[in-house]
């Protein structure tokens, strides 16, 4: 029975992963600017390669690697997020413009107050 | 399976390196290099040698990259032709 | 014309190199040279005549000593040239440089890289450390400071990196790994055996073993310590603006 469970959630963890995977690679190649881009790819590094590695640390059962899997995960999800947070920041600093529908006015610019 | 895993990673890597000496746009060839890099720390691990695809990682997907970024930088984003 | 020449020259030399794997024996088979004379001594004698359990650290800093000298001299001379052409310090520019970025950076990515710098540290000095029993060694963790400390220095700036790290610092230490790699060579030749042998004679046996360990780690040490601020040099130099430059470009 407990076997039964654990294949059971491994098998939904991993197949979530990679529904993200594949959700992040077509945004990726669907999306029209960088900001949206952003948003389906660190997607991809923090639900999809966590869930995938969650679905390991089940499947081994506990031992020390876990703890080094579980480091990897919170690393994963600490720079993908920062990451994204950086680039989208930096693009937007430095002028590029969101994308808007043909026709409808952009956003103006924000003047975002510096901390 | 390890065989099909090798496969991969060495497909990915020949994609990479073309797709990094034919983009005219440097920056995106320094990023595509980076993964490169990457993939090959991985392949090192798949052949046992770790020390390498430690130094692969850290010197060839980190410190490489980030000069060839501020070389870049520092000189014309494009290529001219 | 030409491109016809160059896929000509390209296919003798390929089918060259293609005939001369076909001579030789297949890779996993038993009756290759390496298997047969290479593999067999440094698995069998390798911890006892390297001094190290990783067998890999045994080949790199005592079977080819020479060969990683090398390589540490012409990461000494990639630093020097880059200086060279960068021109570190002259007179009439100044000294402390300007930051390329004219971007603040985000609260966020400073709280999480103050958060994680000490971690990636840690486990810098464990890889340098470690090198002896475990995968890894001195350039290895020598690389990864290096990155830590070129991460610190794009998300803080350069003016507080190099308060961080003043160049009275960094500076002697750049040639670490070159020194601490000879010291220890001529260390054997002074107790009159070759350039390079870690074994001391007129040490007894435990002693000899002893001394060998801390030789060893010491040119782990300097290959690291050096390796990394070397890195950090490239960097810092490449990254600095000098205002002499700045001010003749203004009209």
């Amino acid at each position: 029975m407990a076997e039964v469970v654990r294949n059971v959630l491994v098998a939904a963890l991993c197949c979530s992963g990679i529904v993200f995977f594949l959700g992040g690679t077509v945004g990726l190649l669907r999306c029209p600017d960088l900001y949206a881009r952003l948003h389906p790819s660190t997607k991809c590094d923090t639900l999809g390669a966590c869930s995938v590695i969650l679905a390991l640390i089940i499947l081994s059962g506990f031992s020390m690697v876990v703890l080094k899997l579980l480091a990897v995960t919170f690393f994963l999800m600490l720079s993908s997020a920062v990451c994204g947070h950086a680039i989208g920041r930096s693009a937007f600093k430095s002028g590029v413009v969101p994308w808007h529908k043909p026709g409808v006015e952009p956003l103006p610019p924000m003047e975002v107050e510096e901390p | 399976m390890n065989w099909t895993v090798n496969l991969l990673l060495m497909l990915f890597l020949l994609a990479t390196a073309v797709v990094a000496i034919t983009l005219k746009d440097l920056l995106a060839a320094v990023v595509v290099f980076s993964a490169y890099s990457l993939m090959m720390a991985m392949l090192w691990t798949q052949l046992r040698a770790p020390d390498l695809a430690l130094t692969e990682a850290a010197v060839g997907a980190g410190v490489t990259t980030v000069l060839f970024i501020i070389v870049v930088y520092r000189t014309v984003r494009r290529e001219d032709r | 014309m030409k491109r016809l020449l160059v896929l000509v020259a390209l296919a003798v030399i390929g089918v060259t190199l293609l005939y001369g794997i076909g001579k030789m024996p297949p890779m996993d088979s038993r009756a290759s040279p390496d298997k047969t004379h290479v593999v067999p001594r440094y698995l069998g004698h390798g911890e006892e005549e390297a001094g190290a359990k990783n067998i890999i650290t045994g080949v790199i800093l005592n079977y080819r000593g020479y060969d990683t000298m090398g390589e540490v001299s012409v990461i000494f001379s990639a630093l020097c040239a880059v200086i060279a052409i960068l021109d570190r310090e002259k007179k009439g520019r100044s000294r402390s440089g300007v930051d390329a970025s004219r971007v603040r950076t985000s609260l966020i990515v400073t709280t999480v890289v103050r958060f994680s710098l000490p971690v990636v540290m840690l486990f810098a000095v464990y890889t340098m450390l470690h090198g002896e029993p475990s995968p890894g060694g001195g350039f290895q963790g020598g690389a990864i400071v290096g990155a830590s400390i070129i991460l610190f220095t794009i998300v803080f700036g350069l003016a507080v990196s190099t308060k961080r790290i003043p160049p009275g610092a960094r500076v002697p230490m750049e040639s670490v790994n070159m020194l601490g790699f000879l010291s220890m060579g001529f260390i054997g030749l002074a107790f009159g055996v070759q350039f390079l042998t870690y074994i001391l004679p007129g040490l007894g046996v435990a002693a000899a073993e002893t001394v060998r360990k801390l030789m060893l780690d010491v040119i782990e040490l300097g290959i690291g310590i050096g390796g990394g601020i070397i890195f950090i040099s490239i960097v810092f130099s490449m990254i600095r603006e000098d205002r002499y430059e700045l001010q003749q470009d203004v009209p």
